[in-house]
């Protein structure tokens, strides 16, 4: 697959004049300024930046965690720039998949349940809930370990736990803030790896990372410097998806 | 997702059982001391209030010579109020009885709590009965009606109604014809046994009280109804017997002249103090206290609850973020917040449950009164309880429900500093806690010290060491002959017969008139012999004692207070009041009646027709066996009539009895208020110092020495504290010097006091603090630091 492929495909995220400013007291920060992008569905997208361009503020924004400031935001078609925390909340739910650098495991739940907990706000039958926390816990190879606690694994397991909970739902779009920034280089390879077969298997993925060895896993590496971009290039390696050859 | 919200809610409240411990604890001790206390209030407030009509029921009270008034009134009162008061549907005549003999078989005992009532007794007042018919139990004069507690003493098991029981000395024979439920309404009319009134000799004038009188209006009448057919009587029957000579008008205007009260019986057990009310009397002053301590420790509890939720929200943070990054909408984390909540007060309330009855039971045993009976015994209590608990719960877990929902994600998310709460608000309330419970403790403080102060304070006589034969009278002929024969015992100094001893009883009162007064003055009598002065310890500061002679029969013993009123100036010896009195000697001010008020003036006249026996026994003298020695002797004259003592100094602190039981109870809730505050602060810090642990170790690596780190996490503490003291005097000093004000001779409030109350919480504080301090301060740094 190369970037005309991606071209073809529907566009899933597309921002144009993307503003994020912070006011305290005294001074006003420009966290996003004028940040113009396109996403396609299936894209794997890695943003990359110095500490404080805004990278993260740009994952939440996307993540619809955090409202912009000024710019339009169209998520699947849907103009989101100006949704109330109750509609993001609602578009969130089932849509979205987040994997972060510090894993945010909930420490009183077992791995499946941290694994289900996506699943109880979707009003699913228990059985289809127990099929699909199972499928995404042998996605990421954990279902043995489903019944002990995050403080028993290792870092790289329960960064595998988080995935698996990031996908649970099939969301369309998977945000991953500095997924390995926890973890040591091998683990860190394994988690990388497992959000590279996601992808394969048709999931769209925006990711923050400080790591050019990450960034190789993307289709297309977005730079930052204080809040704009700078540079955005499709990495040369081909990329095969199952369902689609590649020239 | 309701087996999810619980299994979180459990899970993270088992991870940490010393938060939960303290948390729960502390909320349920509060619900549990709130709840006991409004129990209480409840009890006090509704007394009475359970008869059938009980609005429509009055009793008369009455006075003459101006006396203080009396509860009893006139023998005669019922006889003539029905007609003249056409709105009275029904009057019942109640008579209180000292300690009686009762044989049941071959048993003896002796009961207290005896009422003698006429047959509209019951069916004015609806007593539950267990057994018989209250219409006509009381209408032979054989029968009796007992309690269903004194029914299972005499008869155990087997049916009581039908069974005899002989009465008093005399073993007139009974017959049980009802028995009352063990489970009844408070009433100032309780007691274990009933008998049926049989009615003195009329007596022709007004001037006699016998009877607590009661009425019950028709429907619709008004208690302006009563009073106008009261007001009647004193017309049409009082004033032709006063043998005034001026008009009714005039007669009526006068302070000694009798006088009627309607009381409604809503009102007797807390707002009527009058000569001879039937015990125990409330004290709305207490009631009131009490509430706003409940209330209080109450407020203190739920800040504790707040205050630990949210502090404890670093914990739940990354929860709330998870979940918000999945979409879930907040009002949906506050119902879950609020589910825990309501798991959280039903554990409470199970724990208020166990921890209410505890302290009752404690309560009970320190202050030696019971507060109110048993919560578990009533079923309904616990529906309350609970109710009751998960309104406290909602209540306080609305604030940190919707704190902890209001968490935006992306910060937590991101790993960093979470919403470490609200300091300023928490802040605030630690000091709204410690200013409460600081004001408590000077409230306390005060009511101890000036409860001391009326203990040691002069009395004016030497109460110590006089024992007193109450039912002398009883010895009929053979009175003299018994004070001969104590007066022989080792142990005995002296005796005095007398009518009347200071913190007794009885009351007596005479008219006098001095040349320098206008009106006739009334003053409190006592009858007293020449051996009363020195038995009861009373200092003649001028003029002589009485003499054992005839001639003395018209002298008369001034206090300085009655010198005073009746205008004799500096030199009453040998004056005359009363045109043919002759006063004699004059004694310092000594109390005799409330320890509130001021000294009254009192005379003594001589006299040698006592009918109480004042005995004082020998200094440093073994009071026990001086008393074992006056009861057999007793044994020998009246062996079928128990003896009744008391000791005058026990009587004296019977008259600062409500204060004490004040002072007890605020005491006891106010250490409760203590410990709840000192728990909500332990955990507050101990959640600062898991918060500082990183700052702690950076600290300690830079060089900072124990010392310096214990300054730093109890200072911040002890700020607050000292912030509540300062809140707390000025309110402390204000409501307690209007309680002092209550009282004739009184202490001030000093900055003693407020110093130890504001040590007191001060040094709670610094042990809260520095244990936890000390182990955050002697910590290994590299550890902390590590562990971020």
């Amino acid at each position: 697959m190369t970037h005309t492929d991606i071209a073809d495909r529907r566009p899933l995220i597309r921002t144009e004049g993307l503003r994020k400013v912070y006011t305290t007291d005294e001074v006003e920060t420009t966290a996003l300024n004028n940040v113009t992008l396109d996403i396609k569905t299936g894209e794997f997208i890695a943003i990359m930046g110095p500490s404080g361009c805004g990278k993260s503020t740009l994952l939440n924004i996307l993540g619809l965690l955090d409202q912009p400031s000024g710019g339009s935001f169209v998520f699947d078609g849907t103009d989101v720039s100006g949704f109330n925390e109750r509609r993001r909340a609602d578009l969130r739910r089932g849509t979205l998949g987040f994997v972060f650098q510090s894993f945010n495991l909930i420490d009183e739940l077992t791995v499946y349940e941290n694994v289900e907990l996506p699943l109880l706000y979707l009003s699913l039958s228990s059985a289809e809930r127990k099929e699909r926390t199972e499928a995404a816990l042998d996605r990421v190879g954990m279902a043995h370990r489903r019944d002990h606690f995050p403080q028993q694994l290792s870092g790289g397991q329960q960064q595998r736990v988080a995935i698996a909970r990031a996908v649970v739902a099939s969301p369309q779009l998977i945000l991953a803030d500095e997924p390995t920034g926890n973890l040591d280089s091998s683990n860190g390879d394994e988690v990388m790896k497992l959000l590279s077969e996601l992808n394969e298997a048709g999931a769209t993925i925006v990711m923050v990372t400080h790591s050019p060895a990450d960034a190789e896993f993307a289709h297309r590496v977005i730079n930052l410097f204080d809040g704009q971009v700078v540079s955005e290039h499709f990495m040369e390696k081909e990329y095969a998806l199952p369902h689609q050859s590649g020239e | 997702m309701l087996k999810n919200y619980v299994t979180l809610a459990w899970r993270s409240l088992a991870k940490y059982p010393v938060y939960t411990g303290l948390n729960l604890g502390g909320l349920a001790l509060g619900i549990a001391a709130a709840f006991v206390l409004g129990l209480y209030v409840n009890q006090e407030l509704t007394y009475d209030r359970h008869f059938d009509d009980s609005e429509r029921i009055y009793r008369v009270a009455t006075d003459f010579f101006d006396m203080g008034g009396f509860a009893l009134s006139q023998e005669q009162l019922l006889d003539v109020l029905p007609d003249e008061a056409a709105t009275v549907e029904q009057g019942t005549r109640v008579a209180g009885q000292g300690s009686t003999l009762i044989f049941v078989g071959e048993d003896r005992y002796e009961e207290s709590s005896v009422l003698l009532a006429d047959s509209v007794f019951f069916q004015m007042f609806s007593f539950d009965f267990a057994s018989g018919d209250p219409a006509s139990a009381l209408l032979a004069p054989d029968g009796a009606v007992l309690s269903e507690e004194l029914a299972r003493r005499y008869f155990g098991e087997e049916p009581a109604m039908g069974q005899t029981l002989l009465v008093g000395k005399e073993r007139v024979p009974h017959r049980v014809t009802g028995v009352v439920a063990a489970s009844r309404g408070k009433t100032h009319l309780d007691a274990n046994l009933w008998l049926p009134l049989e009615r003195d000799e009329p007596r022709p004038n007004w001037t006699n009280v016998t009877y607590y009188n009661y009425v019950k209006l028709r429907p619709g009448a008004a208690q302006a109804d009563l009073e106008k057919g009261l007001e009647t009587i004193r017309r049409r029957h009082a004033y032709p017997t006063s043998g005034f000579d001026g008009t009714f008008e005039e007669w009526a205007a006068m302070p000694w002249a009798v006088q009627f009260w309607a009381q409604p019986l809503h009102d007797i057990h807390l707002h009527s103090a009058f000569n001879f009310e039937r015990p125990p009397s409330g004290d709305p002053l207490q009631v009131y206290a009490l509430g706003v301590i409940g209330l209080f420790v109450l407020l203190i509890a739920g800040v504790n609850y707040v205050n630990l939720t949210t502090a404890r929200s670093t914990v739940r943070a990354k929860e709330v973020g998870v979940k918000k990054a999945l979409g879930v909408a907040r009002h949906s984390l506050v119902g879950q917040f609020l589910t825990e909540t309501v798991v959280f007060s039903l554990l409470a309330a199970v724990l208020a449950g166990i921890l209410a009855e505890g302290m009752l039971a404690a309560f009970a045993f320190i202050t030696g009164t019971p507060l109110v009976e048993s919560v578990l015994t009533g079923g309904g209590y616990a529906l309350v309880l609970i109710a009751f608990a998960l309104g406290v719960g909602v209540l306080a877990g609305l604030y940190p429900a919707f704190y902890l929902a209001r968490f935006r994600p992306a910060q937590i998310l991101k790993g960093g500093e979470t919403g470490s709460g609200n300091h300023g608000l928490r802040g605030a309330l630690v000091v709204g806690q410690f200013a409460v419970a600081i004001a408590l403790v000077v409230g306390s403080l005060t009511v101890y010290q000036q409860l001391a102060f009326m203990q040691e304070t002069d009395k004016g006589l030497s109460p110590d060491g006089v024992m007193v034969v109450e039912n002398a009278r009883a010895l009929g002929e053979q009175l003299g002959a018994f004070q001969q024969e104590v007066d022989r015992l080792t142990g005995v100094e002296r005796t005095s017969l007398t009518r009347r001893v200071p913190a007794g009883n009885a009351i007596s009162m005479g008219s006098f008139v001095a040349p320098n007064l206008e009106e006739p003055l009334p003053i409190q009598i006592f009858r007293a012999d020449e051996d009363y002065l020195p038995t009861l310890g009373l200092r003649l500061l001028a003029g002589r004692n009485f003499r054992d002679t005839a001639a003395d029969s018209s002298a008369l013993i001034l206090n300085e207070a009655a010198v005073a009123a009746l205008g004799l100036g500096d030199d009453p010896i040998g004056q005359t009041v009363n045109e043919s009195d002759l006063v004699v000697g004059v004694v310092s001010d000594f109390q005799f009646q409330s320890l509130r008020g001021r000294i009254e003036p009192a005379v003594l006249r001589y006299g040698t027709d006592g009918d109480v026996l004042a005995i004082r026994l020998h200094g440093g003298g073994e009071v026990a066996a001086s008393l074992d020695q006056v009861q057999a002797l007793w044994q020998t004259f009246a062996p079928d009539d128990p003896i009744r003592t008391s000791f005058l100094d026990d009587n004296f602190a019977a008259l600062a009895e409500q204060e004490r039981t004040l002072g007890k109870a605020v005491a006891f809730f106010t250490l409760l208020a203590l410990v709840i505050a000192a728990m909500g602060l332990f955990g507050l810090v101990a959640f600062a110092v898991q918060r500082r642990t990183k700052e702690i170790g950076i600290r300690k690596v830079l060089g900072a020495g124990v010392p310096a780190i214990l300054t730093l996490l109890s200072k911040e503490f002890l700020r607050l504290v000292a912030f509540g003291f300062a809140l707390a005097v000025p309110v402390a000093w204000f409501v307690m010097s209007r309680w002092l004000d209550g009282f004739a001779y009184r202490i001030e409030i000093g900055p003693g006091l407020f110093l130890a109350a504001g040590g007191l919480a001060l040094l709670i504080a610094l042990a809260t603090v520095s244990a936890q301090a000390l182990r955050a301060a002697t910590a290994d740094p590299v550890r902390a630091l590590r562990h971020e």
